[in-house]
């Protein structure tokens, strides 16, 4: 059995069986053994990654998120999520759950609307 | 630091650049930022221009602020000395709206004998109000892996060798503390008027991965 902190171990959502650790650290990604060699392009942000990142500002300005909050919600991503999304897609998804989870939205309104706007999308 | 241990499976060199199946998914999240947009407007949480004001004032946002900030301090050292004490206070000195509720920030000087280097291991948080939105190889997973175990290194591959005489300090940021790097004022410069040395402050050298750009490099550019 890994060694674990009661709290972890008690807690189904952070518990992660695996050997070395009690908590699935996927985000944390200091010093995690890797050679990739890094990527110095620069990205054009793109229409929806701009309103992404601008829509989380205008949600920490109303106080209905932070940034922790949004990290949180990220690093709750399952771990092929988490490496196989794009930054913002990260981004997109958080504000999402942490929408549903303060019952500011539910999923099947966005649900609803984002398959109305996809319809829209096609006819023009 | 602490050893880090990795949950990955032994696939963990899977990430990088989406695959097909995640740049499909691309319309998908487009699709559900609008859809939460509209229907945020339509509950009457947020107002129809809230995002595109917001997006057009981060817009505004570059490292010239920043490069505006450490060519001050180039030339001004009490300016210097409070930028390095208050630094919030000294910004706004310079006729910088600093949002009251933003994250503290830190200004850390390179000198001869230290370089910092500056990372968000968990993240991506960066000092925004000064740098913009941070660049695609600050949030990489590569980039946040390796800046806290192998920052020699990692400053190679953007082409700056630091004698080992030098001590490296890397800072992770977090959301409650940015770091934003004072670079060193370039050999040869002792003429310049700060207009001209605001040219020569990158954003990577804020970032604490390149020098300032040196007056010779700079005229090709």
């Amino acid at each position: 059995m890994p060694a674990c902190q009661p709290f972890f171990c008690d807690n189904p959502r952070v518990y992660s069986p695996r050997e070395d650790s009690p908590i699935p650290r996927t985000h944390d990604r200091g010093g995690w053994p890797t050679k990739e060699p890094i990527d110095r392009s620069e990205h054009q942000i793109e229409d929806w990654e701009r309103s992404t990142d601008a829509l989380q500002y205008v949600l920490v300005g109303k106080g209905l998120t932070s940034t922790d909050e949004l990290r949180r919600v990220m690093e709750d991503l399952p771990a092929k999520d988490y490496e196989g999304f794009s930054y913002y897609e990260r981004w997109a998804a958080g504000i999402e759950a942490l929408l549903v989870e303060k019952n500011v939205l539910t999923t099947e309104e966005i649900d609803g609307k984002a398959r109305g706007l996809a319809d829209r999308w096609e006819e023009q | 630091m602490t050893e880090k241990t990795p949950h990955q499976k032994s696939d963990s060199t899977g990430h990088g650049r989406p695959d097909a199946e995640a740049r499909e998914q691309l319309g998908y999240f487009a699709g559900r930022v609008m859809a939460m947009e509209s229907l945020l407007i339509e509950k009457g949480i947020i107002q129809g221009s809230d995002v595109q004001r917001m997006a057009d004032e981060i817009d505004s946002q570059s490292p010239t602020d920043g490069a505006r900030v450490v060519a001050r301090a180039w030339v001004d050292p009490d300016f210097k000395a409070r930028l390095l004490t208050d630094p919030m206070t000294a910004i706004r000195d310079l006729g910088y709206e600093l949002a009251s509720n933003m994250p503290r920030l830190e200004v850390v000087e390179n000198t001869e004998q230290v370089n910092h280097l500056i990372v968000c291991t968990l993240c991506s948080c960066y000092p925004r109000a000064l740098l913009g939105r941070p660049p695609q190889w600050y949030k990489s997973l590569a980039y946040r892996a390796r800046a806290v175990v192998d920052p020699r290194g990692v400053m190679k591959e953007f082409g700056t060798e630091v004698s080992e005489e030098v001590e490296l300090r890397v800072l992770d940021s977090t959301a409650d503390i940015r770091f934003l790097v004072l670079p060193q004022r370039p050999k040869g410069t002792e003429e310049m008027r700060e207009d001209d040395l605001v040219k020569l402050v990158t954003r990577d050298s804020m970032i604490g991965v390149t020098p300032a750009r040196s007056p010779a490099s700079s005229a090709v550019l």
